[in-house]
């Protein structure tokens, strides 16, 4: 009989008799669908609440995500910028073209410097007086006060402004030069407001982060106290308190999900309407930027953490919460 | 199967609920728990489903010393027994078949088989045809009847019951006694607490009589 009964009664949880294996994974793997599922069609059945808790935790996710984006984004064009940035080489004035043309000749072959560009006495003078207005007043000069000017394009491997520097200063010791101006201070300035506003993304995505925590674990908080009568039955049918948790931890994992897709939508959305104005800020440029998006990884990330956020929200308050919910 | 030894059970603000209570219960004993409303019945049903813990003395189910059990082992003695409670304890927002089959769900069994033993228990109790309806759409002696096919379903060796006629008229309590009476004579163990003592004696079985929360009757000593 005892044999008979345990043949047929396949109860998973029992610690002694002895479902194989295979028919406790099955029913456990059954048991997780069903909750998933379940925690589904409870929270659509108050789609009101369910929505603007998923709103407010897409919005909550979706500052930290456009944030960390628009670095990004600033990085990039900083990179681009720097790429660009040209160092002027002004030799000693009473040294003539000649010196400046070998000079430039000689820098090509520099492993540092991709390209060099001459600006004889002559040219200088002649955009001087095309561009400055003070055409009339050189031309009562009766010598060129010009120096020869290099200009020298660092190649794209200079990304950092220590770099850009150390080539400066390595040109500052050559025996004609006179001046070397770049402006360095603009790309120190940038770089430190970057790492600034990459530092805030962090802490910005932590406080939020714990925002999100709370915002769930509010929700399951209230959850429970709406379903207090069942959870009371439940334990007196011998329940455990993992067995009562599961449904709430599958809610807050939704919350997570939900939200974060939500949070990847708004920030798409932000993208889309910004698109426009960047195209237009890039033809008056004449840059090649391009507005980059969240990455698949990131996007990953994001979609993960909240999650585990909705998880861990929830668990919390219900350890604390399952204690203190007693039969009587 | 069951046995109290010298139980005590004091609540801070009341005082003293249960006072030196000593009493066995053998295995398929049919007992029926008496006494005025205060005189300690609920109080002694809650320490057999730990829901209270005695404050000194010794509660041993099924070789069991249960007043020392630890949060963890709980749900597992309350496995062992099926509850059925004056107010039926139904869950509202789910059908007759899930309300009956959640001690089964809560024990992890198979869905095949969960559906299987929740048929046969809805049998034994006549709401076969009812398995899909609410609990509110039932009369109260039909919720009763699903309140004690919930207890039955994981086939327990011990029904516990806390006034489960207390909410019916005369004609529908003795149609669940009966039910219970059939339980009892295929071996299940029963203890019902009830103050119906006409329907007591036309039943027939075990008085264990409670008066100001000590036993006057049908006790150790």
């Amino acid at each position: 009989m005892k044999a008979r009964r345990r043949s047929i009664g396949k109860p998973t949880k029992r610690r002694r008799a002895g479902p194989s294996l295979q028919d406790r994974l099955h029913s456990y793997v059954v048991l997780q669908r069903q909750t998933l599922g379940e925690a589904l069609q409870r929270m659509w059945r108050t789609p009101f609440s369910m929505a603007m808790t998923i709103l407010v935790i897409a919005i909550t996710l979706a500052l930290p995500t456009s944030f960390h984006l628009l670095v990004k984004n600033l990085r990039a064009v900083g990179g681009d910028l720097e790429a660009t940035n040209e160092i002027s080489l002004y030799l000693k004035p009473e040294l003539p073209n000649e010196v400046g043309r070998k000079l430039a000749e000689r820098l090509k072959n520099h492993d540092q410097i991709a390209e060099t560009r001459l600006v004889t006495k002559e040219t200088g003078l002649a955009d001087l007086k095309s561009y400055s207005g003070f055409g009339e007043v050189l031309a009562t000069l009766n010598f060129n006060p010009l120096p020869v000017v290099i200009g020298i394009r660092p190649k794209d491997s200079l990304t950092r402004p220590e770099q850009v520097e150390k080539l400066v200063a390595e040109l500052k010791t050559l025996p004609e030069a006179d001046l070397v101006q770049v402006d360095t201070q603009w790309m120190h300035r940038l770089h430190a407001i970057l790492r600034v506003a990459e530092r805030s993304v962090v802490v910005l995505g932590v406080l939020l982060g714990c925002a999100v925590l709370f915002i769930v674990g509010n929700t399951i908080r209230l959850e429970l106290y709406n379903r207090r009568e069942e959870i009371i039955v439940q334990k007196l049918l011998g329940a455990t308190d993992r067995f009562i948790r599961r449904p709430f931890l599958y809610t807050g994992f939704w919350f997570g999900f939900f939200g974060s897709v939500l949070a990847w939508i708004i920030v798409a959305l932000m993208l889309l309407v910004v698109r426009a104005p960047i195209r237009e800020l890039n033809a008056l440029y004449g840059g090649d930027f391009s507005l980059a998006f969240l990455s698949f990884f990131e996007s990953l990330f994001l979609i993960g953490v909240a999650c585990l956020l909705g998880v861990t929200g929830s668990f919390v308050v219900l350890v604390y919460h399952l204690r203190r919910l007693r039969p009587d | 199967m069951l046995e109290f030894k010298e139980v005590h059970k004091r609540y801070p603000e009341f005082g003293e609920a249960l006072s030196d209570v000593s009493f066995h219960v053998a295995r398929g004993e049919r007992v029926f728990l008496t006494g005025h409303s205060g005189a300690g019945k609920s109080t002694l049903l809650k320490l057999v489903a730990v829901i209270e813990r005695a404050s000194r003395g010794q509660i041993l189910l099924d070789g069991q010393n249960i007043t020392r059990a630890s949060h963890r082992e709980i749900p597992f003695i309350r496995r062992k027994l099926g509850l059925v409670f004056q107010d039926y304890r139904l869950l509202q927002d789910r059908t007759v078949f899930e309300n009956v089959a959640l001690p089964l769900v809560i024990a992890g069994f198979h869905p095949a088989e969960v559906s299987r033993r929740v048929r046969a228990a809805l049998g034994k109790v006549g709401l076969a045809a009812k398995e899909k309806r609410l609990p509110q759409s039932l009369s109260g002696g039909e919720q009763q009847r699903v309140g004690i096919a919930r207890a039955i379903v994981h086939k327990p060796a011990f029904i516990l019951a806390d006034e489960p006629t207390g909410n019916l008229d005369p004609d529908l309590a003795r149609e669940i006694m009966e039910i219970f009476v059939d339980f009892n004579e295929l071996g299940t163990t029963l203890l019902i607490a009830s103050h119906d003592l006409a329907l007591i004696s036309q039943i027939g079985g075990r008085v264990l009589r409670l008066q100001q929360g000590r036993l006057s009757e049908g006790g150790d000593r």
